[in-house]
């Protein structure tokens, strides 16, 4: 758990682009693959069709072996949570004349737009909308509907995903709640809505065209704003983050640039489709720091003497699915719904609790799921890209981010 | 007469024998390697690309068994027209006759390469089996049943036999789940929870149509969920997906299920 404020400075990139752009999703333009980072994705993904647990035989420069994690406190310092103040006012931007009616905010998972509409309820009083419960969606109880704020205060449903289930009674209270915002029945607000279950809505309820917006994707330049942005105030420049493998500079913090790192970056940023905070966190998973001659991690203490830290080589849990269509099941219905419960995921399934509990445990092991404290099971950042991966190879229906 | 048909053929020297077990060899050593790897490599993929690399083994295996005559075909006689039609005549001639239904399904093997009624990896219904098509060899094609069992089907019967073929080459075919009401209820309402029921199902294909089907029986109304699961080789778990997950909501929304089973037809009055 961590404890530091927000680091402050991605509010402001005053002689850049602003960071944070939202606009309408059909708007959302992928970063480019470079193109020693697509041959790199094929030929691993080559290697796991024919050896799925070879290693790779180059020495790196720094092995993990070499390197010690970092404590939270450090990484918050290296790459803390993002204040999203600066998001809220480009929302409030782009809402801009027109506020009255429904808005909708659609972002893939990790992507950090239900902080930014937090953020943005915040600043604006809006009243936030807890999702109906399981029992309610598939009852079709309409009473969570009709006690909808009537006031003239602007109210924010964060959660979309939360407000139906995959279930052949799960979607009647969705509907009529896309169909009263469309109408204009509920007054002034805004809608936070997973990409993965925006993409399901799509295929079962009418939603609006207009007024949808997402966060425009990242590209490599757009991540090393957000991750210099991220550093602390108060750590030590020039700062350099190397790559543990080939010991260059992946990013500099107020020192001399090296292109090195920008194709890195760039390839971070394919690799999660433009996704900052999907970036972030696997940017913040990575990170590590050679432990001190007596021993103690550099991440404690004065650990900011040292220039360097470095960036261990982007690892991905294996699901290793086959030919058995099971994982993917799973790994489909927790995105689509953002999170589920382990019971409750059994229900919407067409397989035996005991099987989805052992699935849940195999994933959880890889690193591909964790439980969150409320009991749902979510995917990992290090998890989404293959899990999505699976998905598309398998066929299934994919978001549009 | 002996003589003359001895001299279209060469003298075999140990060279020119040589030469022909080398090309046997490594014709067989092709196909026994294209037979196991495009499989192999095939069932690690799902879709378009699965179905592409299985529908290459026995065009790619044709071809080799074609290269691999062509090339041994001159080192047994010479190469002349006069000298080709009396040996590839002779041949065909004891083939038919001795040989009529093996010749039949090997021309008909190389018929089906070319006509594509079945591909690995179609479900097809032949003579009655209805299964996934593993293998399409040079006499015959190997289906495996729902029942996990192993069925070997001559080419021959793509002279005298309808084959029906689910999918086509393509990953998905449809699915039909059959539900049997009783006549008073709501029918809107069932045909509403029935999409939804398909809407529903993780088998779902969402880019192929939904169709619900209503028919209107002495006993009842029969519907007729149509929809298409991702992959072909879900077909039974979606079918199972579909119909558990249907006759609950039907049971839910209040519907009574048909109890009786449909009448026999009436038998004609007596003249």
């Amino acid at each position: 758990m961590t404890t530091q404020p927000p680091n402050a400075g991605t509010q402001a990139t005053a002689d850049a682009e602003p960071l944070w752009q939202l606009v309408p999703i059909a708007d959302y333009r992928l970063p480019q693959t470079p193109a020693a980072g697509a041959a790199r994705a094929r030929w691993a993904s080559l290697r796991r069709l024919f050896a799925p647990r070879r290693k790779a035989p180059e020495a790196p420069a720094r092995t993990e072996a070499d390197l010690r994690g970092l404590t939270p406190q450090r990484l918050d310092a290296l790459a803390g949570p993002v204040d999203w103040t600066a998001g809220a006012a480009a929302l409030d931007q782009q809402l801009g004349e027109d506020a009255d009616g429904v808005w909708l905010l659609i972002g893939p998972p990790h992507s950090g737009h239900g902080a930014l509409l937090h953020a943005w309820a915040a600043g604006r009083g809006a009243q936030p909308i807890e999702p109906p419960g399981d029992d309610a969606i598939l009852s079709g109880d309409r009473a969570w509907l009709d006690a909808w704020p009537r006031d003239a205060r602007p109210w924010l449903l964060p959660r979309l995903e939360q407000c139906w289930l995959r279930h052949a009674a799960g979607l009647a209270l969705v509907r009529a709640l896309l169909t009263q915002a469309q109408a204009g029945r509920l007054g002034h607000g805004i809608i936070g809505c997973d990409s993965w279950a925006w993409a399901y809505l799509r295929q079962v309820a009418a939603l609006p065209t207009r007024r949808v917006l997402t966060l425009q994707a990242c590209d490599g330049e757009g991540l090393a704003t957000l991750f210099r942005a991220l550093v602390a105030a108060h750590v030590r420049r020039p700062l350099r983050f190397r790559h543990a493998h080939s010991g260059k500079p992946v990013l500099v913090v107020d020192g001399a640039e090296d292109a090195a790192g920008a194709t890195e970056l760039q390839y971070l940023a394919a690799r999660c489709r433009g996704n900052a905070g999907l970036a972030r966190a696997l940017w913040r998973s990575r990170l590590r720091a050679e432990p001190d001659a007596d021993g103690e991690d550099a991440g404690t203490g004065t650990a900011d003497d040292g220039t360097s830290i470095w960036v261990a080589a982007a690892t991905e849990p294996s699901l290793a699915a086959g030919p058995d269509e099971t994982v993917a099941l799973v790994l489909h219905a927790l995105l689509l719904h953002n999170g589920l419960p382990g019971p409750l995921l059994a229900e919407l399934l067409p397989l035996p609790a005991f099987r989805v509990e052992g699935v849940l445990q195999r994933l959880a092991a890889a690193g591909a799921i964790a439980e969150a404290p409320a009991g749902d099971w979510r995917l990992t950042a290090a998890g989404y890209a293959p899990a999505r991966d699976l998905l598309k190879a398998q066929g299934f229906l994919l978001d549009d981010f | 007469m002996d003589r003359d048909i001895a001299s279209l053929f060469k003298h075999l020297d140990t060279s020119a024998l040589l030469d022909l077990a080398l090309i046997l060899a490594a014709a067989t050593a092709l196909i026994v390697l294209l037979q196991k790897t495009l499989p192999w490599l095939a069932n690690r993929l799902r879709g378009r690309r699965r179905h592409w690399l299985l529908a290459m083994v026995p065009l790619l295996r044709l071809i080799i068994i074609v290269g691999a005559f062509l090339l041994a075909l001159p080192k047994v006689i010479e190469p002349s027209f006069q000298n080709m039609v009396a040996v590839l005549g002779s041949l065909g001639l004891a083939l038919g006759f001795a040989l009529k239904d093996y010749a039949s399904s090997l021309v008909a093997g190389i018929v089906a390469v070319g006509e594509a009624p079945y591909r690995n990896g179609d479900w097809v219904e032949i003579d009655g089996v209805y299964g996934e098509v593993t293998h399409v060899g040079v006499r015959a094609l190997q289906l495996v049943t729902p029942d996990d069992n192993l069925v070997t089907i001559p080419h021959q019967k793509l002279w005298d036999e309808a084959i029906s073929n689910a999918n086509n080459g393509q990953p998905q075919l449809q699915c039909v789940a059959d539900f049997h009401l009783h006549p008073e209820h709501d029918g809107a309402r069932v045909r509403a929870a029935l999409y939804d029921v398909a809407l529903t199902s993780p088998y779902l294909a969402f880019e192929q149509p939904i169709a619900v089907v209503a028919q209107e029986q002495p006993w009842g109304t029969r519907y007729r969920l149509r929809a298409y699961p991702i992959d072909a080789r879900q077909q039974f778990r979606f079918t199972t997906d579909l119909t558990l997950r249907g006759k609950a909501e039907l049971l839910r929304l209040g519907a009574a299920f048909a109890a009786a089973s449909p009448a026999p037809d009436p038998s004609p009055p007596p003249s």
